[in-house]
């Protein structure tokens, strides 16, 4: 007999007196359990069985000859249903709050990263405006020069967290947003 | 020290004495400040103040180096250029170290840490160069106008 399945070949089936086994005696059709075990005697759910690709749980159905043979092959195994013709769930449709939302968030995210840049922009300016009066004037103010870059490197430091704000906000919530408004589908 | 303060402007050596050492004194403020705080250890902030004062280390020799090259007379555009470079080298070390800084203490999300930087850097580059640059042409150019010259074009 030969298989009827791409899926399965005949020394992959095997068929004794305990069950059916497949992929050489991986998997066992437990006679006491009425399904598929794995080696250790672990009985397979539907989606285990589905994904290893054992057959007779989801999409085949299978049944075997010449029981006592202990030798094969003896596989007789018809597939029934392929797997892709199972039922695609339907999309939903869209909702417009959704929509709205994800509009909604855009707006806000861009008015936050903006305005956040715009802070670390003058700071920056604050910053390298202090670093020039106390280091670049004549000489003699040269004393001030430490003073004005602790100060100028401080403001620098709050405009760059200003800045890794911007692109954190600009990032995890206007693009999502952007994102939700075109694909309609909710974002965290 | 006031003699040594002076003989800054002639010796590197004295300048970058006086002037790390005031920097490194007034940045150990606010970390004492921070391991208060946030009661983090002396070994969790040495990375941290460190960075912070790289930008000091870097900058500091750079100024010195720029007021040699003002007693040379360069003229005003190459000048403006020079200190514009090198306040823009001053804001990346500043970002990078911040960055780095607040990846390390943990309150910077790593996975922003790199656009967070590139933001920043964006920002900090042109603003620093073209601040300085035009603050050093105004300089040279109201010394200019004090002294009888002729305004840079």
């Amino acid at each position: 007999m030969r298989s009827t399945s791409p899926c399965v070949s005949a020394n992959e089936f095997n068929h004794n007196n305990l069950g059916e086994t497949y992929k050489d005696g991986k998997y066992t059709d437990s006679l006491t359990t009425g399904g598929w075990t794995d080696q250790n005697g672990n009985v397979l759910t539907n989606a285990a069985a589905n994904e290893v690709g054992v057959p007779g749980r989801i999409g085949f159905s299978y049944w075997a000859l010449e029981s006592g043979t202990g030798t094969g092959p003896v596989l007789l195994a018809q597939n029934t249903l392929a797997p892709n013709n199972q039922p695609q769930p339907q999309k939903k449709p869209c909702k417009a709050t959704t929509r709205i939302g994800g509009v909604i968030k855009a707006a806000d995210g861009y008015i936050t990263a903006t305005g956040m840049a715009n802070l670390a922009a003058l700071g920056y300016y604050g910053s390298f405006f202090i670093v020039g009066a106390t280091c670049a004037p004549e000489p003699g103010v040269f004393v001030t020069c430490p003073a004005g870059l602790f100060a100028g490197g401080s403001l620098a430091g709050s405009a760059t967290v200003m800045g890794y704000g911007a692109y954190k906000v600009a990032t995890g919530e206007m693009i999502p947003g952007i994102k939700q408004a075109i694909t309609c589908t909710e974002t965290e | 020290m006031k003699l040594s303060i002076s003989r800054s402007q002639d010796s590197i050596w004295v300048w970058l004495f006086w002037g790390l050492s005031t920097y490194l004194v007034l940045e150990l403020g606010p970390f004492l400040l921070f391991g208060l705080a946030l009661k983090k250890t002396a070994a969790e902030l040495a990375g941290p103040y460190l960075a912070c004062a790289m930008p000091a280390a870097i900058f500091i020799p750079l100024v010195w180096w720029l007021w040699q090259r003002e007693k040379q007379n360069p003229s005003p555009k190459r000048l403006a250029r020079e200190w514009g470079v090198s306040v823009a080298l001053w804001g990346v070390a500043v970002v990078v170290a911040v960055i780095y800084s607040g990846v390390k203490l943990g309150f910077m999300d790593p996975k922003y840490a790199f656009g967070g930087l590139v933001v920043s850097l964006l920002l900090c580059v042109p603003i620093g160069y073209f601040a300085l640059y035009h603050m050093t042409l105004t300089r040279i150019s109201s010394r200019a106008a004090g002294e009888g010259g002729t305004c840079p074009k």
